[in-house]
């Protein structure tokens, strides 16, 4: 049960972003401007991947179950490289570049300060251009930052991978801007 | 100095925002300034 009430029966962050809207606008906008919209040398489904990522290493299960789903829906609905990725990303079947800023990102999620410069040389190495480096920093702090709302007010976070893969399917298709959809939440889904 | 070429001389944050436009847009708008909080 959250630790405050919310008054709603959304999932996750959808809940706390209904909650309070002033706050919930600029930070979808953040999340739409990170990984939904066009990028110059990163796929939406590889930014999502570093979010997936970084959510499972804070032990977020709703973000980690969210961004997985719409990292496979916008990895051509391949949800095997979304679980190589959590397993380990070094063995996974994603780039030299990806599995480099992964690494970037995981030190940028146990603290900022301890990235350094040979972690930004190795990926430069792989092809890595600024602006990739720059946002998977970017993406790794913000979901820091979702991650901690998210678990700090205690929020439901359902167990149903179907769910999840529903809500992803829409994510991936229409962005993060539209409603989401009514989750049903029963007894049953809040003790399984 | 920044691990990346930032292209500005602004200090923290605010060189990061010069730098990324798209993502300095909502992240400026998370500042409590920004928002009109009760």
């Amino acid at each position: 049960m959250p630790h405050i009430n919310l008054t709603n029966e959304y999932p996750g962050i959808r809940s706390l972003f209904i909650y309070r809207p002033e706050t919930a606008a600029p930070m979808n906008a953040l999340v739409q401007a990170m990984l939904h919209n066009p990028h110059p040398s990163l796929s939406a489904g590889e930014r999502e991947l570093i979010a997936t990522y970084v959510s499972r290493l804070n032990t977020c299960k709703y973000c980690c179950n969210i961004h997985g789903a719409i990292a496979k829906h916008q990895l051509g609905n391949n949800g095997d490289i979304v679980q190589q990725v959590l397993a380990d990303p070094e063995t996974a079947p994603i780039s030299g570049k990806m599995k480099d800023l992964l690494k970037i990102a995981a030190k940028v999620q146990s603290g900022g300060k301890n990235v350094f410069p040979e972690d930004i040389e190795l990926a430069r190495a792989d092809g890595a251009s600024d602006i990739d480096i720059h946002d998977a920093v970017l993406i790794a702090a913000a979901f820091c930052m979702y991650n901690r709302y998210v678990d700090g007010l205690a929020t439901w976070q359902p167990d149903d991978a179907e769910l999840y893969d529903k809500m992803g399917e829409q994510r991936a298709r229409e962005g993060y801007l539209t409603p989401p959809f009514k989750v049903t939440n029963t007894t049953e889904s809040r003790e399984s | 100095m920044a691990h990346i070429e930032l292209n500005n001389d602004l200090p923290g944050i605010r060189g990061l925002m010069a730098y990324r436009p798209k993502t300095a847009e909502p992240l400026n708008a998370i500042q409590p300034d920004q928002l009109s909080l009760t």
